[in-house]
């Protein structure tokens, strides 16, 4: 065997090891995040409800397959959806700290759905368009993201300096909170209620009828994500040994736009702005796997990003309150420690990325 | 057949809708295996003229031809088959292990899914001995010094396994010793493996030794290719520079610039 191929099959093990827990730790996580809640629930009647079995507590049922498995799965999937997305936008605009909440991109889906529901809030055809399954809302959010993405890429390619770009997208979000603040001073009351309602956003509010919206738009946000690994190695090269390598530059972009955009603002669109995730997961999995190659970096991603927010969910359900600790309080408290940690190492080794 | 046939070719840019041209009606002709050898002072347009011949940059007119068939009709992946190159801008990553960059540079050779074959990490391992990198393998990009870099983006370059390899100032910061070392390594490239080089270089002293063709780019939009005993006979070294003050001369008989610096200082 060659020297390289040596080098490459002796971290395969390693690898593999390291993949391997990460799952298992994701499954420990799911179950005990659907164990903890207000009530508590036995551990042998949940594993029943689990496996398709009903308990004698008819309330337990509904318990856990009407709140605490869409709490869960949900949890799952913002995890995976938002670490996915922070990785594309790191290895696209060639930014460490990128990610779908610090570069404004769920600023711009906030600005949809705020269109969607405030300006349009009060025509009848509108209001049953966006009804409960949030056909309506995915896609005011997706559109509003995208065109986010397309707007801080137009930016990079002028601007080659982190902190201007992260400057910008602060600005944006600001931007979006002043033009939201306005609708809503021109909207009525139940539109108003609406949007305040979804702007509080949370892992729990998402019910069966929108993850069968949200798990299909996403599988094709990972779909393209996979899709693009080759392209995302390239990327780390820099744009012009990326072309020369045989790289088409501009449908690469706009293919990350669209898997990013749905990424972040379909979870944006049902679970509000969830902050730090993006940026931060993809920075632990290159240091915990030792490697910039997205053939690991996008699976090693998605399953703890999973994880990271799972474990967050659990976090905010400690309390045993009715309600829980808001995800996003307990995101920035996780992750933006490690945010800080970044910027701060940068100066020392100028090698985060 | 020939490597590169540019045919009254204009190199330049246009900005704000005005055509800045450097070098007008360029002839020129390349062959298989030559090690030819771009000269020229800073800022003159030899960046560009390679830039223009690597494919990032539209020709202003004329064209140029890679293996008899126009440049600007190769479909990326295909041109990436073709010809590599070694350019003076940094690789994005820092954190990058040189294995997983010489990897990376097998990309046109296989499919979407990016899996390296037994036979790929075979050339990697080739490239990494003929640059004499294989103890660098593990390291990342921001641990090496600026020689190391140097060879290890040739060997990207050769994992790619195109005939012509195209390289913009591969010896600019690098100490003497390392200098040779790239210079040598290249011309090895040609002789030993076939390869076809063009090669910006301040080392003109090295270049007219080593390089088969030399193409001088003067000040005026002066153009000259040929050989290193052409350049020489005919003194077109004087064309280098707009050099007023004669700070520096070539001395034919010992191959070196001569330094006037007493003009200056008084």
């Amino acid at each position: 065997m060659s020297e390289v191929g040596r080098i490459v099959s002796a971290s395969k093990w390693r690898n593999r090891i390291l993949f391997s827990s990460i799952l298992i730790l994701l499954m420990i996580a799911f179950v005990a995040d659907v164990a903890i809640g207000s009530v508590n629930i036995p551990f042998a009647e949940l594993t029943k409800i689990l496996f398709g079995k009903t308990s004698g507590h008819e309330s337990w049922n509904t318990i856990v397959f009407d709140f605490r498995l869409p709490r869960a799965i949900t949890a799952v999937l913002a995890g995976a959806a938002l670490a996915v997305s922070g990785l594309q936008m790191q290895s696209l605009f060639r930014n460490p700290i990128a990610g779908p909440y610090l570069l404004g991109v769920s600023s711009g889906a906030s600005l949809g759905v705020a269109l969607l529901i405030l300006a349009t809030g009060s025509l009848t055809f509108f209001k049953d368009f966006i009804g409960n399954e949030g056909w309506g809302m995915i896609i005011a959010a997706i559109t509003g993201s995208s065109l986010v993405l397309l707007l801080m890429l137009f930016i990079s390619t002028r601007v080659n300096d982190i902190t201007t770009i992260l400057i910008i997208g602060m600005m944006f979000g600001s931007v979006v909170s002043a033009i939201v603040g306005i609708l809503e001073y021109y909207s009525d009351n139940d539109s108003l209620k609406a949007f305040t309602i979804w702007s509080f956003g949370s892992l729990s509010g998402v019910v069966w009828k929108q993850l069968h919206v949200l798990i299909p738009s996403l599988i094709i946000g990972f779909v393209v994500a996979f899709i693009m690994i080759k392209p995302l190695n390239l990327l780390l090269l820099g744009e012009n040994y990326a072309k020369s390598t045989g790289l088409n530059l501009m449908r690469t972009r706009i293919l990350l736009i669209i898997s990013t955009g749905i990424l972040a603002g379909g979870i944006t669109a049902f679970c509000g702005p969830i902050g730090f995730i993006g940026t931060a997961v993809p920075h632990i999995n290159r240091i915990i796997f030792k490697t910039t190659d997205h053939r690991l970096l996008v699976p090693a991603s998605l399953i703890s990003g999973a994880l990271l927010v799972l474990i967050c969910d659990i976090v905010a359900q400690l309390p045993k309150d009715q309600v829980s600790l808001p995800i996003n309080a307990i995101t920035a408290l996780i992750g933006a420690p490690i945010v800080i940690w970044i910027i701060l190492s940068r100066r020392g080794a100028k090698s985060f990325f | 057949m020939n490597v590169f046939d540019l045919h009254n070719l204009s190199i330049g840019y246009t900005s704000k809708g005005e055509r800045k041209s450097l070098f007008e009606n360029i002839k020129l002709s390349v062959n298989k295996g030559e090690f030819v050898a771009v000269i020229g002072a800073n800022g003159i347009g030899k960046s560009t003229f390679l830039r223009t011949l690597s494919g990032f940059q539209n020709p202003l007119s004329g064209s140029v031809k890679l293996f008899g068939r126009e440049l600007l009709e190769y479909p990326k992946q295909e041109l990436a088959l073709q010809l590599s190159v070694v350019l003076t801008e940094k690789v994005e990553s820092k954190l990058i292990r040189v294995i997983e960059l010489l990897s990376i540079g097998r990309y046109p050779h296989i499919n979407w899914m990016g899996k390296l074959s037994a036979h790929d990490y075979d050339v990697i391992d080739e490239a990494m001995n003929i640059t004499g990198i294989s103890l660098l393998a593990e390291r990342s990009l921001f641990q090496l010094s600026d020689g190391e870099l140097q060879k290890v983006m040739i060997a990207r370059a050769l994992v790619q396994e195109t005939p012509v390899i195209i390289l913009d100032e591969p010896t600019s910061h690098l100490d003497l010793k390392n200098k040779a070392e790239v210079l040598s390594l290249l011309l090895h490239l040609c002789r030993e493996h076939g390869k076809t080089i063009l090669v910006a270089s301040h080392e003109i002293e090295l270049a007219l030794q080593l390089a088969d063709k030399i193409i001088l780019m003067g000040f005026d939009h002066y153009f000259f290719s040929g050989t290193p005993q052409e350049v020489i006979s005919q003194n077109l070294l004087k064309k280098l520079f707009a050099d007023k003050e004669e700070l520096i001369r070539y001395d034919q008989e010992a191959g070196k610039f001569i330094f006037n610096l007493r003009n200056v200082i008084r």
